[in-house]
Order: C-alpha cells, then sequence, then structure tokens
C-alpha cells in the first residue's frame, strides 16, 4: 500500500515535470501537431532545427558529399520517433540525441572506406564576423580549418561526439549526458581525452607548424633552439 | 630538457585563467624550464584558436529547400505506414476477445453437452460477441499541406468574423477560408505540386485537400489552378454557385463573377456538372459560363502584378524558353511558361528548372519601373556531386604506377635544387574515374608542384560512380 502510494506519488511529480517542460517548449505545440500525423507542423520543425542538425552533422562527418543526406535521415528519424519523445528531456537534447545516433551510423556504415577528404571546405567568414581577410589568409585559414577536420576523423566516434557538441556546439555538459544517455563525468573524461589526442596531433601537423612557432616564442621563459635537419630543411618546401 | 608527461590539466587551467597568482606563477616558473609543456600549452592555445575560426567559418550551402518536399512526402508516407499499423494494432484486442470469449462459451456449453441428455444433434456455432469498432475504420488520406507561396496587397484567412493576413511560407490547414480584396492576390501550393491562384476580390475555402481527393469552394471572384497529375482514383473538385467543375490534370480558371459561373480551359480535359444534374464535358482550349454556354477560345490565366498600397511590387517578366519551372527568392511562384509578377523593390534571387533538372540562378535586381529578366540572364548551376567509392587498393595500383612521372619531375628538380621532398596529393576523381583537380600540398617549389599536378591530371581511375576525395602522401628522394 506504501509502495503503490509512494509510486503514484513519484508518477505524479514525474508527470508534472513533464507537463512544466513541455509548456516551457517553444517546440511543444508543433510537436504535438507532428505526433498527429500533421506534416506541415514537421515541415516547420525541419526549418526551425535544420542548421543545428546540419551543422552536428558536417562537424561530425566533416567535409563530405554525404552531408545533406544525412541531415535528411536525421529528420526522417525525427519524425519516425516523434510518438516515442514523451517530453522528459528538451527537444532540442532528444534531437542532439537523434543527429548523433544517425550520423555513428553512417560513420559506421563507410568506416571499410579509405579516407577521403572533399576538396570543397568553407573558407568564407560569417556574415557579420571579422573584417575580411586577405587571400592568403583566406588560404591559410581553410587549411588549417581542413586540418581540424582531418584531426577529428582519427578521434574515436565517443571522443568526436562529445568535443564536436562541447567545443563547437557550445552544448553543456549536462545536456550532453542527457543526449548520450551517459554519466556527466563520462562527458568531462572523454572530452578530457579527446582534446588531449588533439593537442598531440596538432603539435605534429604541418599546416600548424608557424603558428605552433609563434605560440611558443610568446610563451614565458626563453625558447629552446629547434634542431632541424639541414638536408630536409632545404628540400622544396 | 624535462622528461615527464605534460601537465595537460594544469595547464587548460593556466590558459583558461583559473589559476591564483601563486598558481600560474608556478606554471610560468615551470614552463621556463620544461620544453614538453610548452610545446603542450602552445597545442592547447593553437586548439582554441582553431576552435573559433572553425566556428566563425561558414558551412558550405545546403539545399534545404529542395530538401523539404521530398521530406515531407517521406513524412507522409511513413505517417500512412504508422496510420495502418496503428490499425492492425487496434484490432489485435478485439481479436483477442473474440478468440477468449468463443473458448469462454465453449468451455461453459461442455457440461451441458454431456451424455445422459438427449442426444444433441449438433452444438449450435458460438458465435463471438461483437467487438465495437472491430473493424477498421478506413484510413484517413493523406494531406496535401497548402502552403502560401505569393501574397500580394490584401490576402486573407477568414476565421469567423476575424481575418489573418497571410505572407509567403504560410501553412494552411484544410478547411481554412481565403480572402483576397480588391488589389490582392494569393498564390497556394499543394504538396503534390497543384498550384491555385486567386485573383483580386476572390474569397475560396479549400474544403478539401487530401491525396485522394481536393476540393475547393468558390464563394465568389476568379481561381485559377494549376492541377497536377492526378493518380487512380484521386480527383479535383471546384464547387462554385451549384456547379461543380471535376478535373482530370489540367489547367484551367473558374470565376464567379456578376452571378455567372464561368470556366477557361486552356489545357487538359473537365467536366462541369450544373445544380439540375447535366453534364457539360469541355476539352481544351475552351471557354464555358453558365449563361450562354460554351465560348469559343479561353482567355490565358495570366497572373496578374498585383498593385497593393502596402507593398507596392514591381510588375515583372521572366521568361526563358530552357526554363520549364520558376522559383523566386526560394519559392516556387509558376511551373512553366513565362511569367509574370510583381516583387518588391531589391534584390531577388531567381531559380529556375529545365525538363533535365538542371538548376539555372540569377540576381534580379527590380526597382520601380517594370523589369523583363534579360535573355540568358540565368547562368546553369553546377550539378550536386554524388559520392562515389574506390577501394583503397584500386588507389594504390593508380598510385604506384604514376610515382615513375613524379619522380620524372623530381629528377628535373633535382637538376637545379637537393633534398628529399615530401608532401601529400589531394586528388579528386570524377564520376568515370577522370581526375577533376589535383592539389600538392607542402611543397612550395612551384614548377615541382606544377609538373607533379599535371602528371596527375593525366591519371585515370576505376569509374567510382560518383566524386571520390582522397589524399595520399608523397614522398621523393634522390635515387641511390
Amino acid at each position: 500500500m506504501v509502495s503503490s502510494t509512494f509510486s503514484s506519488l513519484t508518477l505524479a511529480t514525474v508527470d508534472a515535470k513533464r507537463a512544466a517542460r513541455r509548456s516551457m517548449d517553444p517546440d511543444a505545440a508543433l510537436i504535438e501537431r507532428a505526433k498527429q500525423g500533421d506534416t506541415s507542423a514537421f515541415r516547420q520543425l525541419f526549418r526551425r532545427h535544420q542548421g543545428t542538425v546540419s551543422r552536428i552533422v558536417y562537424r561530425m562527418i566533416g567535409p563530405s558529399p554525404d552531408v545533406e543526406d544525412v541531415v535528411q535521415d536525421v529528420f526522417l528519424n525525427v519524425y519516425r520517433s516523434l510518438p516515442s519523445f514523451r517530453g522528459d528531456s528538451k527537444f532540442s537534447t532528444w534531437l542532439y540525441r537523434l543527429a548523433t545516433n544517425v550520423t555513428r551510423m553512417h560513420l559506421r556504415r563507410g568506416r571499410s572506406r579509405p579516407k577521403f577528404t572533399d576538396a570543397e571546405v568553407p573558407e568564407t567568414p560569417r556574415p557579420g564576423g571579422p573584417p575580411p581577410e586577405t587571400p592568403d589568409l583566406q588560404v591559410e585559414r581553410a587549411e588549417r580549418v581542413r586540418a581540424l577536420y582531418r584531426l577529428l576523423d582519427d578521434l574515436s566516434d565517443k571522443k568526436r561526439e562529445v568535443l564536436v557538441l562541447h567545443d563547437l556546439e557550445g552544448v553543456p555538459a549536462k545536456e550532453i549526458a542527457e543526449a548520450l544517455e551517459i554519466p556527466v563525468l563520462t562527458v568531462r573524461t572523454r572530452l578530457f581525452y579527446a582534446r588531449k589526442q588533439l593537442y598531440a596531433a596538432l603539435a605534429n601537423e604541418p599546416s600548424l607548424e608557424g603558428v605552433m612557432h609563434a605560440l611558443m616564442d610568446k610563451l614565458p621563459g626563453k625558447p629552446k633552439r629547434q634542431r632541424k635537419d639541414s638536408s630536409e630543411a632545404s628540400a622544396g618546401r | 630538457m624535462t622528461e615527464h608527461a605534460p601537465k595537460t590539466a594544469a595547464l587548460i587551467a593556466y590558459t583558461s585563467g583559473l589559476l591564483s597568482p601563486e598558481g600560474r606563477g608556478r606554471v610560468d616558473r615551470h614552463l621556463a624550464t620544461c620544453e614538453v609543456c610548452r610545446h603542450e600549452l602552445a597545442a592547447i592555445q593553437a586548439y582554441d584558436s582553431l576552435i573559433e575560426e572553425v566556428q566563425s567559418s561558414q558551412l558550405p550551402k545546403i539545399d534545404f529547400e529542395s530538401m523539404e518536399l521530398p521530406l515531407q512526402r517521406e513524412a507522409e508516407a511513413i505517417s500512412r505506414q504508422m496510420v495502418a499499423q496503428k490499425k492492425r494494432r487496434s484490432a489485435l484486442p478485439y481479436v483477442a476477445l473474440a478468440i477468449a470469449a468463443a473458448v469462454g462459451l465453449a468451455l461453459f456449453a461442455w457440461p451441458r453437452l454431456q451424455p445422459d441428455e438427449a442426444p444433441v444433434a449438433e452444438p449450435a456455432p458460438v458465435e463471438a460477441p461483437e467487438p465495437e469498432e472491430a473493424a477498421p475504420a478506413p484510413v484517413e488520406s493523406p494531406t496535401l499541406t497548402p502552403v502560401v507561396t505569393l501574397a500580394a496587397g490584401e490576402a486573407r484567412r477568414v476565421e469567423g468574423d476575424q481575418t489573418v493576413d497571410l505572407a509567403v511560407g504560410d501553412a494552411l490547414d484544410e478547411g481554412a477560408t481565403l480572402a483576397t480584396g480588391d488589389d490582392g492576390e494569393l498564390h497556394v501550393r499543394l504538396s503534390d505540386g497543384t498550384g491555385v491562384r486567386l485573383a483580386s476580390a476572390t474569397r475560396l475555402s479549400l474544403e478539401r485537400t487530401r491525396e485522394d481527393g481536393i476540393r475547393l469552394a468558390l464563394e465568389g471572384g476568379s481561381v485559377a489552378q494549376q492541377v497536377a497529375p492526378l493518380s487512380n482514383g484521386s480527383t479535383f473538385v471546384v464547387l462554385c454557385a451549384g456547379y461543380e467543375v471535376e478535373v482530370t490534370g489540367t489547367r484551367f480558371v473558374v470565376s464567379y463573377l456578376d452571378e455567372v459561373v464561368g470556366v477557361d480551359l486552356s489545357e487538359g480535359s473537365l467536366v462541369v456538372r450544373d445544380p439540375d444534374g447535366g453534364e457539360t464535358a469541355l476539352r481544351a482550349p475552351a471557354r464555358w459560363r453558365s449563361r450562354g454556354g460554351i465560348d469559343g477560345e479561353p482567355d490565358a490565366p495570366t497572373v496578374r502584378a498585383a498593385a497593393s498600397p502596402r507593398v507596392s511590387p514591381t510588375p515583372v517578366t521572366l521568361a526563358d524558353e530552357r526554363l520549364v519551372r520558376w522559383s523566386v527568392d526560394g519559392i516556387e511562384v509558376e511551373t512553366e511558361g513565362a511569367l509574370s509578377l510583381g516583387l518588391a523593390p531589391g534584390e531577388h534571387t531567381v531559380r529556375g528548372w529545365d525538363l533535365r533538372g538542371r538548376v539555372y540562378t540569377a540576381t534580379l535586381p527590380v526597382g520601380e519601373a517594370p523589369v523583363a529578366l534579360e535573355t540568358d540572364a540565368m547562368t546553369p548551376q553546377a550539378p550536386r556531386v554524388r559520392a562515389g567509392h574506390l577501394e583503397e587498393a584500386q588507389i594504390r595500383q593508380v598510385m604506384g604506377r604514376a610515382m615513375r612521372p613524379f619522380r620524372q619531375c623530381y629528377e628535373r628538380w633535382s637538376r637545379n635544387h637537393s633534398g628529399i621532398v615530401r608532401g601529400r596529393l589531394r586528388i579528386t576523381v570524377g564520376m568515370m574515374g577522370d581526375v577533376e583537380r589535383v592539389q600538392v600540398l607542402g611543397v612550395d617549389d612551384d614548377s615541382l608542384s606544377s609538373c607533379i599536378r599535371n602528371h596527375g591530371m593525366r591519371l585515370n581511375f576505376p569509374s567510382p560512380g560518383g566524386s571520390v576525395s582522397f589524399e595520399a602522401p608523397l614522398t621523393l628522394t634522390p635515387s641511390r
């Protein structure tokens, strides 16, 4: 008797929390309509979240002609899974989960292929960003961005997901934990080791050699003189 | 150099400014003597600035617009499947109930059918109780969501006594009543491609907008329709003053002006049913009036450039013989032929599609004077590239063969230079296996990289079935 009262109280609290979360979620009305099969509501959800999803997908799989297909896949999965969305978490959190799951499946399917990088990498800064750079600087910047995508490709899926969501998308660790259904501590651990792996890789990345030297020169203490193989240094580079 | 693992966590805290002045001093002193930690700190700072660069860089343009319609169609198909599954699932408990009831009744009846009773001919078949709504209800056909594609002047949705101004992109519900003022014009497109254009002073109800049938009720004014090819069993009907105009894939105008119902048919065929049950079949081109009957050639349904005191659009004419479909600022406004419409002053992005689906684009500056798109102003857009696939072994094989010409480039270069060349080749292979682009990375000498690039462009790979890019290391050393 006691336990049933307790469980009904717990359920009532959960329901109340869910209802409160739903009422705060700006997507709540659209989600309810889409759940009933209203495809125009779904279209509006697509318009509201297409930017976030495409950014996550692009940053997870890197420059690839598959980005559009994966984004489309994510939204089809959203539509299929909407009936199971109960409002326990924010819609955006749930969307992160679906986007990472679909992207992970896509990456697994393509894992056996050799590593490809698409030739087209965005080189223009976002509108409203810093003033335009000279073409040389743009090319250098684009090469650095490409280098980061190459290095991201070497991270395990688990590390990459956390790093992309946290460092590139700015999603708080708690929300990532909720989206990926892992403890917050695991998020922080993965993030730390992902960054550590990238620090080591960046230090050996040829396109960042100049940046690294400039940064080291600015650090406190005397920089030690770099030993260079004279034959390599003079060779066509 | 101090040989130890870098203190990454402490260095991150140092970079983020989380250390106390004492802690910061300790790290500063350590950095002065430790090359490993200096290197790690430089990498942390490089990473932070790189992340900022990536965050501020723009993503490649994704064509969300062309993604919307197929996505909505897929969603509608999923909806249909889900509804069908739900019906099947909801029927299951009733079936189980029926079986349980049958078994129960059989058990109940069994003792009564035992011996010492008069022989019973045959037990009466036990009928399961009829469950409520045991038969699945007919599945409602999916809706074809109407979306506003042009709203000029006074264009509104009527809800009882109230009206709501409509804007481009608004999705409309089934049953919505639409009205345009004396200076208004409204275009609506359904997700099957059917276009409906309300001229000025028109009132129309979207009574039914489903895949199996579209029914519009015209209360007054004039409405032009371009009906998408209808699938089997689906219908398109316009009701007007007791008349019914039923269509089978066509282009036509229905008007109700001065108490006369008019039909101007410019393409296809239709049937007009009058209130007394009489039918008139029309085949394009034809004109029909409720008073006066069939009458010669129809007026071509044209889109009037509305002059609105609020929007003040400029009349714009778009015409390009190659194109069969148009879109202005991402909104599809007409399906083929020349297009006349009103656009607000400013720059507008015009896209067009030819019969083979190729996309053409142009930026159209619109001022206050009428504008016509210049002939051949539309430039073709590069087709979307699909991903192909090459096995690693295939790449290795071709690259192995290519080493000989690359080496010749190196030997020519070595006449005036010395040293080892280390770099990377980034190669993009086209659909048929031809090389579309070669980038020589990490080699600064122009003559050498240009020679390697030229030879790279002549390579031939097995057809990957799409575009493939890959990177291969390139190391050239003096021969012994």
